[in-house]
């Protein structure tokens, strides 16, 4: 009998405790993860009751996850589209969206090579194999084999590149595919003909950026959106559980507030993103 | 009573024992079941959705127009095995003789000991070399990228040679004395008595050749860093490219779940398992076969 008590007494503490733990359900786009990876490992030191689960599954798996309330908090790495807010208004629910972050993509090559400026025509022939001599993109060049890099085509920032650059279109197969962004500039440091992308946070000195249309790849100008291949970052939270008021408190306030505060944003440029507030 | 039987305590105490061996055995034979019905089930969408579509060339799997045909990676996976493979056999081969037949005591030792330390380093450690001192031998001997077939080549290489020169080491130093010394009897010269050696050896060495395969075709640190990552069948040891561990490596940490990506990186890896499943029972095989052939 007395066991009996004592495991009842357990189940009942057990489950009070997971009562009062409180929940944070995180998804959407594989670009924002890393972001709110690190988010959340400074949100749980802060609060440890927090239970988060994050998920990086794409932002349209997030944003379903808003309509069908499986997740508290939607990363995107595009805003809605009009088709989703239309189902936002029939829904009856209100999508709140944060900029969070800006994330700017830089073109680069070696040192060594002359070469200062590329178009994104020509960024695109690259990448779809039509032009695989430096040479062709201009006579005064040293010819070459263009030993072209990528990033994974499951990473975020290939989904940026695809739709800013390829346009959608596929990447040639002899592109060569290397699995982090320090394996793209070991690369570019030593082979006199490659070309990469990278994200503007992992740009050192070894590197030469070019210019894409013109344009030169800094902060202010992904942050004007002059620069071609950036795009800035969402987070979505529904209203429609707080009752249409602006939550002041509960964990989702908590780790939104935590997110734009300077902390949290510096946690943004650690991540190789460019903060979307306060000091860049 | 006449027979001795134990006290109660040993009984209890190898009870215990039994007990302890028997869940130590079920648990590798459960995980082994566990794995293989894990990775069948996850991948039965793929089988369903892709049939033989899974074997054709082009691999966009995150494309809105997806396609997701491993049979370049599958050519790949072979070609890198088949070449360092066979590499490694040979100068595995030579190694091995060279240490049984002329080296003496003391240097045998030495290269012994050395083998064993290169066993130990981990493959990413290998990987970095390719990455950062090979890639650029490579780029210095003119090749349009470091990172190739002929790194990944010489990285696998060093990655197994150990295992093969000690394998085969192992099959020689088994060859009954009876046998050489049969052979120098019958007026063999010691180039005789080695072929005599290596042919009573054979089925260890293949055997080891056979693990060493293995071994490439599973790897997946070095190749993940040093094979370049183009979706071609290499044309040059110069060109980069890419086997099936590549894709599992790098896009299974990013994939959306439960889509038909994730099921086909499943499928890649059913494909490595029953790959591997299939050399180690050919191995198995030559060793039954080889103990036949020897007793004849």
């Amino acid at each position: 009998m007395r066991k009996v008590i004592l495991v009842g007494w357990m189940m009942v503490m057990v489950m009070s405790l997971s009562l009062f733990a409180t929940n944070l359900v995180v998804r959407g786009s594989n670009t924002v993860y890393p972001i709110t990876q690190l988010w959340l490992e400074a949100f749980k030191e802060m609060d440890p009751e927090v239970v988060a689960t994050l998920e990086g599954a794409g932002s349209s798996t997030g944003i379903r996850g808003l309509f069908n309330e499986t997740t508290d908090i939607a990363n995107s790495s595009r805003f809605l589209s009009a088709r989703e807010i239309e189902d936002m208004n029939q829904a009856g629910r209100y999508f709140v969206s944060l900029v969070i972050a800006y994330d700017g993509i830089a073109v680069v090559v070696n040192k060594s090579n002359p070469i200062e400026e590329i178009s994104l025509e020509t960024l695109k022939a690259i990448y779809t194999g039509t032009i695989n001599n430096w040479n062709q993109i201009d006579p005064n060049l040293p010819s070459g084999r263009i030993a072209v890099f990528s990033r994974s085509t499951a990473s975020g920032t290939y989904e940026t590149w695809s739709e800013k650059v390829l346009l959608n279109e596929r990447m040639h197969p002899s592109v060569q595919v290397v699995e982090s962004t320090q394996a793209e500039v070991e690369n570019i440091r030593r082979n006199v003909n490659s070309i990469a992308y990278i994200g503007l946070g992992y740009v050192t000195d070894e590197l030469k950026v070019l210019r894409v249309n013109g344009i030169s790849c800094t902060v202010d100008n992904v942050l004007t959106g002059l620069y071609p291949i950036s795009r800035p970052l969402f987070m979505f939270f529904d209203l429609k559980p707080f009752g249409f008021k602006w939550p002041d408190q509960g964990v989702v306030s908590d780790f939104i507030t935590f997110a734009l505060s300077p902390k949290g944003q510096a946690l943004v440029a650690q991540a190789g993103y460019i903060p979307a507030y306060g000091d860049k | 009573m006449k027979r001795n039987r134990p006290s109660l305590g040993a009984d209890f105490s190898n009870h215990v024992f039994r007990i302890l061996v028997f869940i130590s055995a079920a648990t590798v034979v459960l995980s082994l079941v566990g794995i293989i019905f894990f990775i069948v089930r996850e991948s039965l969408p793929a089988m369903q959705n892709l049939g033989f579509s899974l074997f054709e060339s082009d691999w966009y799997p995150t494309h809105w127009d997806a396609s997701y045909g491993i049979g370049i990676m599958l050519v790949n996976t072979i070609l890198i095995a088949a070449f360092a493979g066979g590499l490694v056999w040979i100068v595995g081969m030579v190694i091995a003789l060279y240490l049984k037949e002329y080296a003496r005591p003391k240097e045998r030792e030495g290269i012994i000991r050395i083998i064993e330390y290169l066993t130990g380093i981990p493959s990413v450690v290998f990987g970095f070399f390719g990455i950062v001192i090979m890639a650029q031998w490579l780029l210095n001997a003119g090749a349009w990228t470091g990172l190739n077939f002929l790194n990944a080549s010489i990285m696998l290489f060093l990655l197994t040679l150990p295992i093969m020169v000690s394998l085969t080491y192992q099959s020689l130093e088994s060859v009954p004395v009876e046998i050489r010394e049969g052979a120098i009897a019958m007026g063999s010269k010691p180039l005789g008595v080695m072929a005599m050696s290596i042919r009573v050896a054979f089925p260890g060495i293949l055997n080891a050749a056979i693990i060493s395969f293995n071994r490439i075709v599973g790897e997946t640190m070095i190749v993940l860093m040093v094979s370049g990552g183009s979706n071609l069948v290499p044309q040059s040891f110069f060109d980069p490219f890419r086997p099936l561990t590549v894709a599992l490596g790098s896009e299974m940490g990013e994939v959306e779940l439960r889509s038909l990506h994730y099921s086909t990186l499943f499928l890649i890896g059913f494909v490595l398992l029953v790959f591997s499943f299939g050399l180690t029972q050919l191995s198995a095989e030559i060793a039954k076969r080889g103990e036949r052939w020897l007793k004849r």
